[in-house]
């Protein structure tokens, strides 16, 4: 089919010049018009009586105000304004004859015979133009608005100097706004230019049954969906335009509402469309090839559809199995309730669950090992092996599960068997509570030989027993001196339960333990000398820390001292519930607690700190 | 691109950031790419903005990170 000619394609790029020029034209001598118009009103605004400096509303103001219409004629007359409008309708004869030249062109029509044609509907649209731009509407635009400020600004009370403020803002233009007065000019301007080209085109389809148009002009950046689409297709016909504007309508944005087959070439893309849809009569041969056009265009159409149900299917199969792999691990990596065994409130249940799942895979290793876990009370603790408890988990009562329930020692708060059958929680409320929850704040390190220097909590004053313990009236150890002359917390669980009774961080320490003894096992099958049990005490954790150089005594707190299980279980409590105390104070053992877990497999991303 | 698709992607893309499946959620962004580029629908940019903001700032981080890799 044939192709819009280079000469046509240079012929629309002319007219859209002429059609911006209108407005270059039109706005050239503005601020001096608007300065004129501005003069003009403030003179007489300022014949307004006044009394104590404001505005009053009598007959004189009334009069003045009534004046105005005539003040503003003279003003616009006397300016520059309409020798300017003059310049600018000129540009409708520029429009039309770059029209004629294309329909010339495309449908071999004679400019002649298009005169007698289009000649009385410009008339009637530079009449129409003319009334806008220097008639009637400007005082119901512009003039009456105007008035109506004034009267309003004087009801209220205003000075004259507000009122002469009020007025510079309505009718100059700034930075920031443009003039009422330009603003009403540049909304007519812009829009009869482009209107005027639109429905020569649509009047010449109309009298020559012309079939189809063709869309043309140049894409920006910001070009409408509806233009793009148009102009990839290159031809519209008629017939198909009521669906075209359908499409537009629902898919791409700013059409003008009315838009219809009839004054499609007039309103074409929508507000400010620069593109033309020029119309012409199709040939036999043109139709022929346009519905070929089509088909290849449908074609291609249902191609992108295909292709896009095939991208949206395959993520949709991948969301889909993701979302199962998701929930199958999630199921694996939350603990079992069947293996729990509490008779603490739902709250702290809740807060116990959260905090094990979000312990790298303490939940994991909990359900392989098929750890019997409870948070007793002393006294179920203390009858534990005949009482009900052993009945809750899923195992004969004389099985070697429940038995692993074993009573805790009375100062214990929690235990964690060696081959991680069995975890136990001393919960004694209402003073034990679950908290998810960070100590930094509280944990307190301090180098010197006197326990009562420090500049300890609240809690713990008055309770120094010694000068190397920090101790309570019931025994229990809060602070120790080290070998190294330091005051370090004997464990991190004492001093948090001591804060606010939680024991989360001593359900912390005995999951570090679990989770301690699948990667670094205490007890290894093997064979020596007959025996058949070889101990093997944390092999891997002991090479490493003698390739780091670390000792027993750099561990957080005193009970972290006491062997490498505790030196790694006090670690990971502290890691979890005062990381940034940790890492403060035992710098040493901080980093050596994380790149002891790279060398187990351990990513430390998958274990919640509580700041 | 058609409504139902828009729809039938944004129930994905929530199912994808509730599950925080990177994977399909790049898959996701390229289609709303590729569709951006057709050029032939408003939907495409924002659809692109309604994408970002069913995301967490990590998630949409993410996306950028894997699509400048």
């Amino acid at each position: 089919m044939a192709e819009i000619s280079k000469s046509i394609l240079d012929i629309i790029a002319k007219k859209q010049k002429a059609i911006a020029n209108g407005d270059d034209i039109l706005f050239s001598n503005f601020d001096a018009i608007e300065k004129k118009i501005f003069d003009a009103v403030k003179k007489k605004a300022l014949q307004i009586n006044t009394k104590s400096g404001k505005a009053i509303f009598d007959d004189t103001s009334v009069d003045i105000i009534n004046e105005l219409n005539n003040v503003i004629k003279d003003a616009i007359q006397s300016s520059k304004y309409p020798s300017d409008v003059k310049s600018y309708l000129r540009q409708f004869d520029v429009i039309k004859k770059f029209n004629y030249d294309v329909h010339e062109d495309v449908n071999d029509l004679d400019p002649d015979e298009l005169d007698d044609l289009v000649n009385p509907m410009q008339k009637q649209i530079v009449q129409t133009t003319l009334d806008g731009l220097v008639g009637s509407g400007i005082d119901t635009n512009f003039t009456e608005p105007l008035k109506q400020g004034i009267f309003k600004n004087i009801v209220a009370g205003s000075t004259i100097g507000d009122l002469e403020s009020w007025i510079s803002q309505y009718i100059n233009t700034n930075p920031e706004k443009l003039g009422q007065f330009k603003k009403y000019v540049g909304q007519i301007s812009r829009d009869a230019l482009n209107q005027f080209d639109g429905q020569i085109n649509a009047r010449i389809a109309d009298e020559y049954g012309l079939d189809a148009y063709r869309y043309v002009g140049s894409l920006i950046e910001d070009s409408r969906p509806q233009c793009r689409r148009w102009i990839s297709y290159r031809i519209l016909l008629k017939d198909e335009l009521e669906s075209e504007i359908t499409w537009a309508n629902n898919n791409g944005s700013g059409m003008i509402p009315g838009t219809n087959r009839e004054n499609f070439s007039v309103y074409r893309g929508g507000y400010n469309c620069r593109h033309e849809a020029i119309p012409f009569k199709m040939t036999k041969s043109q139709k022929k090839e346009y519905d070929q056009l089509l088909k290849q265009r449908n074609k291609i159409e249902a191609e992108d559809e295909d292709e896009l149900d095939d991208q949206i299917n395959e993520v949709k199969t991948d969301v889909i199995d993701n979302s199962k792999e998701l929930k199958k691990q999630q199921a694996k990596n939350e603990l079992d309730p069947a293996y729990y065994y509490s008779s603490a409130s739902k709250e702290n249940n809740d807060a116990f669950f959260q905090l094990v799942n979000d312990q790298d895979d303490a939940s994991g290793i909990a359900k392989d090992d098929q750890t019997c876990i409870a948070m007793m009370t002393s006294k179920e603790n203390n009858a534990v092996k005949s009482s009900n408890v052993t009945g809750k988990f899923p195992f004969d009562t004389n099985g070697k599960k429940t038995t692993r329930i074993d009573s805790l020692d009375s100062s214990a708060k929690g235990s964690c068997n060696i081959f991680n059958e069995a975890l136990s929680i001393r919960f004694d409320p209402p003073n034990d509570k679950v908290i998810l929850k960070g100590y930094d704040d509280y944990l307190v390190d301090k180098n010197g030989t006197d326990a009562n220097d420090m500049q300890m909590n609240n809690f713990l004053r008055g309770k120094t027993k010694g000068s190397d313990v920090y101790i309570d009236e019931k025994g229990i150890e809060y602070y120790r001196l080290t070998q190294s002359k330091k005051m370090v917390p004997f464990s991190i669980s004492d001093i948090t339960n001591a804060v606010d009774g939680n024991i989360a961080p001593t359900i912390t320490h005995e999951f570090g333990h679990l989770i301690h003894n699948r990667y670094d096992p205490r007890w290894e099958i093997g064979q020596s000398s007959g025996n058949k049990v070889v101990l093997q005490v944390r092999k891997k954790i002991l090479d490493f820390a003698q390739k780091k150089g670390i000792i027993l005594q750099d561990a957080p707190s005193a009970y972290g001292a006491s062997s490498w299980s505790e030196f790694y279980a006090e670690s990971f409590s502290a890691y979890v519930h005062a990381p940034a105390w940790f890492e403060k104070n035992h710098k040493k053992a901080f980093d050596f607690f994380i790149e002891l877990n790279q060398e187990y497999g351990i990513d430390m991303a998958t274990i919640k700190q509580y700041k | 691109m058609k409504l139902e698709k828009w729809q039938e992607l944004a129930a994905l893309t929530d199912e994808a950031s509730a599950n925080n499946d990177i994977d399909s959620l790049i898959k996701i962004y390229k289609i709303l790419q590729s569709e951006l580029a057709k050029e032939k629908t408003a939907f495409g940019s924002m659809g692109i903005e309604w994408f970002q903001s069913s995301l967490t700032p990590d998630q949409w981080d993410s996306i950028l990170i894997s699509i400048k890799s």
